[in-house]
């Protein structure tokens, strides 16, 4: 499970390719395409190719929660043909909400992009204290509760 | 559902290359080794629903998206 230590990635996302999830997206194992687009400095948005209903805000994690960080395990970089770091773009999925405080970020499960081959997943961490509702906007770095690791 | 019986360090082969051993039984607690492709996800079964759950939440319309957003400019971060 060791690989390279993915911190602070720096890809450039400024175009909007379609990238292919060849498990889907759990939930929605159905879709394999999606399309990632910068939507502005902070928030991309991740659209079904098909069914542009099944849209996600996601963001960089490294901006809001500056020492996120986790390994990508063997078997990921297999699947989405990752040779070296450059390659490799982190967005996370933001479940939004009316109330500001109670926009959450998860990640317990990383969207992990091959900015070079346009594959693309999204990995569940193993042995890990991240959940998939962490306080976008928090600053503290309390465990949250709902824990799901 | 397939019903086995297994005792500690007896093992299932599930079609040619998933085997999974009972490693310990203590209590109710079962440790369980799991060789398997490379290729085959292994997630525990209440994480993976949880983040299948969470995406399901979080999905919503690309416009309505859209807007959302605009609502939160200004107010990033």
């Amino acid at each position: 499970m060791t690989a390279d230590h993915v911190h602070q990635e720096k890809a450039n996302l400024t175009i909007a390719p379609i990238y292919s999830f060849p498990k889907g997206l759990p939930g929605f194992d159905q879709l394999k395409e999606f399309l990632l687009q910068e939507h502005n400095e902070v928030f991309s948005l991740l659209s079904a190719v098909d069914q542009p209903e099944i849209s996600f805000i996601t963001v960089n994690p490294f901006d809001f929660i500056p020492d996120y960080e986790f390994s990508l395990p063997d078997d990921t970089m297999l699947d989405i043909e990752v040779n070296n770091r450059e390659q490799v773009a982190v967005r996370c999925i933001v479940t939004w909400h009316s109330e500001r405080e109670k926009i959450t970020i998860n990640l317990l499960a990383p969207l992990i992009f091959n900015v070079e081959s346009f594959k693309a997943k999204q990995i569940v961490l193993q042995n890990t204290i991240y959940t998939t509702k962490h306080p976008l906007w928090s600053s503290s770095e309390a465990v949250e509760e709902g824990g799901d690791s | 559902m397939l019903v086995l019986t297994r005792k500690k360090g007896e093992s299932i082969v599930i079609g040619n290359d998933i085997v999974i051993t009972v490693l310990s039984v203590e209590g109710d607690v079962i440790k369980l080794g799991i060789s398997a492709p490379k290729e085959v996800d292994i997630y525990r079964k209440e994480i993976f629903e949880a983040i299948q759950k969470n995406n399901q939440n979080a999905a919503m319309d690309l416009e309505r998206i859209k807007n959302v957003i605009l609502d939160l400019n200004g107010t990033n971060k």
